[in-house]
């Protein structure tokens, strides 16, 4: 099946017909994909990806430049809908309902996947407002509640010790690193299902790296994370699933420490030591 | 490996590493061949020989283990890459430590009270020339990544312990009969229980260069033809 992309697009909850899964199966998975194809107009990104994202779990998503790491990822929040003559065909579903995400409102989806992106892209609002913005579009008005799943977000993120005096302060007072945790604590105020990251420490120095790699191991065990990564040794780090992605098709998925250290194919061999193809 | 690494310094490093390993093989397997020749033809100089130089084998160890410590630090290998730094550095421990039964060869042959004989001569001989065939052979496998060939050295050892076995016993037999033969006999079973640990360490060897090269650890029980070895 393949399907347009259409942005009055009606909310279906059907769930999923293909690959029947069981219970426990549905369980430990946060989201499977399924014969994903994605076109860019003409030209094909995706070619018939399927992996399964496990709960509460780091995957890495890693490849060359143009591999279709970061078309997969932002297929998860709907991105591409913003563009026009973009199309998909096969599934991503969501468990535990077995929902294909590209047949729900793309605005649906993105209240249960959340994204923070390679630069940090903070609002031009107070340090609070920042983090509260994705729950007052869930409609939470009251100020405690409103205020105690800021901090919690802000904890999460590793971020409350430096800004609890200055919340009402601007976020573009803070620095890189700082404003890059603000996004991630901003994408985890509405406890969504999935975190995707696309390159979230590119932009930063060493130690705010470290920083962002530090919470996201803290995370992942309450939040399922997919993340794109140029940096191997950060896929190695702080993932325990890595899909390595080659011309738009998934060519090794295995567990991290597998993959990093015997990898089956000789495609994902050569890229993550680093040799000519 | 069948091709080249974007980072040349890295396959420099690898290709050094490889060379650092073949140098301190070739170097244990002579002093063995030289030890054992000390020891058949009672030669005290040669036997000092090997005593002296076994500070090669000592330094080549040491900077295998500096070498494969910054390689790591450096390049972040991974998969197969990471599997040969991690390879050299302890295949260099075992060839140090066959470098060391050498020199104890050498050493206890200096404390005979008289020539051994030529049927004693023969099974020592044998033991050393089977060593150094299992190391030629592991060493081998190593460079050019010939996974097969280190699993005959693997198998070879059984055979090595055969003799040792064999020889243990004529040992034994021997210091039974004459109590004046006790002194030279426990010399020689140390030296032939130290050969017979320098195939071990072969053994050894071969398990890391199969386990580099395929990525799995060699499969069954290693192999034994008796408990006393």
């Amino acid at each position: 099946m393949t399907q347009k992309i259409s942005h009055d697009q009606k909310v279906t909850l059907t769930p999923s017909t293909s690959s029947p899964t069981t219970n426990t199966e549905r369980e430990s998975r946060a989201a499977e994909v399924r014969k994903l194809s994605f076109w860019y107009g003409e030209t094909q990104a995706l070619k018939e990806i399927t992996l399964s994202i496990a709960k509460r779990k780091v995957t890495a998503l890693i490849g060359p430049s143009g591999c279709g790491k970061s078309t997969l990822l932002r297929s998860f929040n709907r991105m591409h809908d913003l563009y026009p003559g973009n199309r998909y065909s096969g599934e991503i579903c969501l468990f535990p309902e077995n929902h294909n995400l590209i047949d729900l409102d793309p605005f649906m989806v993105r209240l249960r996947i959340g994204m923070v992106f390679q630069k940090p892209n903070p609002f031009p609002k107070s340090i609070f407002e920042n983090v509260a913005a994705g729950l007052r579009i869930q409609g939470i008005q009251n100020k405690k509640l409103l205020s105690d799943r800021v901090e919690q977000a802000l904890r999460d993120a590793a971020l409350w010790e430096e800004v609890k005096d200055r919340l009402s302060q601007s976020a573009y007072g803070l620095s890189g690193g700082q404003q890059q945790r603000l996004c991630i604590a901003r994408a985890l105020a509405p406890q969504p299902e999935i975190l995707l990251l696309d390159e979230p420490t590119s932009a930063l120095d060493p130690i705010a790296t470290a920083k962002v790699e530090d919470l996201i191991t803290e995370i992942r065990h309450r939040f399922t994370v997919i993340i794109v990564t140029h940096n191997m040794q950060q896929a190695a780090r702080i993932s325990d699933f890595t899909a390595y992605m080659h011309l738009g098709k998934l060519i090794e998925f295995a567990p991290t420490g597998e993959l990093f250290t015997t990898p089956q194919e000789t495609l994902t061999r050569d890229y993550i030591t680093g040799r000519f193809g | 490996m069948n091709n080249q690494h974007t980072l040349r310094i890295f396959d420099e490093d690898l290709n050094s590493l490889r060379q650092e390993i073949l140098a301190l093989s070739n170097h244990v397997s002579e002093q063995l061949h030289l030890a054992l020749t000390a020891l058949v033809e009672n030669d005290a100089v040669l036997a000092e020989q090997v005593i002296t130089s076994d500070f090669i084998a000592d330094t080549l160890q040491a900077k295998i283990n500096t070498h494969t410590t910054r390689t790591l630090a450096r390049q972040q290998a991974m998969a197969d890459d990471l599997r040969a730094i991690l390879a050299a550095s302890r295949i260099a421990i075992h060839l140090e430590r066959i470098g060391d039964y050498a020199k104890n060869t050498a050493k206890r042959s200096r404390h005979l009270s008289q020539p051994i004989s030529a049927e004693l001569a023969e099974q020592f001989q044998w033991m050393g020339k089977r060593i150094q065939s299992m190391l030629a052979q592991v060493t081998e496998s190593y460079i050019h990544h010939n996974a097969p060939l280190a699993n005959v050295a693997w198998a070879d050892d059984a055979e090595l312990d055969r003799v040792y076995v064999n020889l243990f016993q004529h040992l034994l037999r021997t210091m039974s009969q004459e109590i004046r033969n006790i002194a030279d006999g426990t010399q020689l079973l140390f030296i032939a229980k130290g050969l017979e640990r320098a195939g071990d360490h072969v053994t050894d060897i071969a398990e890391e260069v199969y386990l580099m090269i395929t990525g799995l650890p060699l499969q069954g029980p290693r192999p034994k033809v008796s408990e006393h070895s």
